[in-house]
């Protein structure tokens, strides 16, 4: 199974994060937007909270910053995901969503 | 009406349905009443309605059962419209509405002040969204609601009058995959040689 999110579609989740996929030992691959990334003019407050609430679960989570990378990342994920029996997140950067930022636009 | 009455005819009418239960006392009273592995607990309020969302479209198929509280209901309101959008005509959506918080000390929920939650589900675009008002047309709403073939919103006020019943059998990981390895024997599915694959 898996699930797109923005980061702020997670913190709205972590109801069901903890009561049912950590409870019931239920593994998903959770995408998550990584807001308030360097070079990012969006939601940098938030963003700087995604990480610390995922330790605080005990989620694992990688940080995909190229495209060409999301094919095996993805799949490893789902492998983690399902050995551990537990969510594993993908924390999705502008770049690796095909929005590559110009560094001149900054 | 006695939501243990409401139940004793959902477990008369639904043999071998899936049922999802909300955390509270409707999960104990309902597995006192109709044991089963096709029985799925939910151990938070608000989650109910989105899990049978996902298990009804997940199995088309099968008919799926929500036994749902207003207290839970209020916490996930969103799923009305969600359910509404992809109107599965496989999912039941029953809500005892009791007025109070019963797990955490019967304070009042909305509904006490007024809130309908029918209305509700009928203006987020659940046609089949009815208030049963009697034991009897509760039993009759239901029967049509299992043998339709269209999402159903049913509302049932209950008192808050609790029935005695033996705690819940077992934990919430037992309880998945009983659960699962009951529905993988509906659909014929040997998961060790899925796994081996």
């Amino acid at each position: 199974m898996r699930r797109d999110y923005a980061e702020r579609g997670f913190f709205n989740s972590n109801n069901a994060i903890v009561t049912t996929l950590l409870q019931y030992h239920i593994p998903l691959l959770l995408l998550i937007y990584y807001a308030g990334d360097i070079g990012d003019r969006t939601f940098s407050t938030s963003g700087s909270m995604t990480e610390p609430v995922l330790q605080a679960l005990g989620i694992r989570h990688y940080v995909m910053r190229e495209p060409d990378d999301a094919p095996e990342l993805i799949k490893r994920a789902q492998i983690l995901a399902e050995d551990s029996k537990r969510p594993v997140a993908l924390l999705l950067t502008k770049e690796s969503l095909g929005r590559r930022a110009s560094i001149k636009s900054l | 009406m006695k939501r243990f009455d409401c139940l004793g005819i959902i477990a008369g009418a639904a043999t071998d349905t899936l049922v999802v239960t909300s955390a509270g006392a409707v999960t104990l009273e309902w597995n006192a009443l109709r044991p089963s592995d096709g029985n799925f607990r939910v151990r938070t309020l608000g989650l109910c309605s989105s899990i049978a969302l996902g298990m009804a479209l997940g199995l088309p198929q099968r008919k799926v059962i929500a036994l749902d509280g207003d207290g839970s209901l209020l916490m996930n309101l969103c799923s009305l419209p969600t359910m509404a959008r992809m109107q599965p005509s496989n999912l039941v959506h029953i809500v005892f509405d009791n007025e109070v918080y019963e797990a955490s000390g019967s304070k009042q929920t909305a509904t006490a002040t007024g809130t309908d939650l029918v209305g509700m589900a009928r203006a987020a675009g659940i046609r089949q969204a009815l208030w049963t008002h009697s034991v009897d047309e509760f039993a009759r709403i239901v029967t049509e609601a299992l043998n339709g073939h269209e999402l159903f919103f049913i509302g049932a006020k209950v008192t808050t009058e609790r029935t005695e019943v033996p705690p819940y059998p077992m934990d919430e990981v037992e309880n998945k995959y009983r659960f699962i390895r009951h529905v993988e024997k509906l659909k014929n599915i040997d998961s060790q040689n899925q796994l081996a694959k």
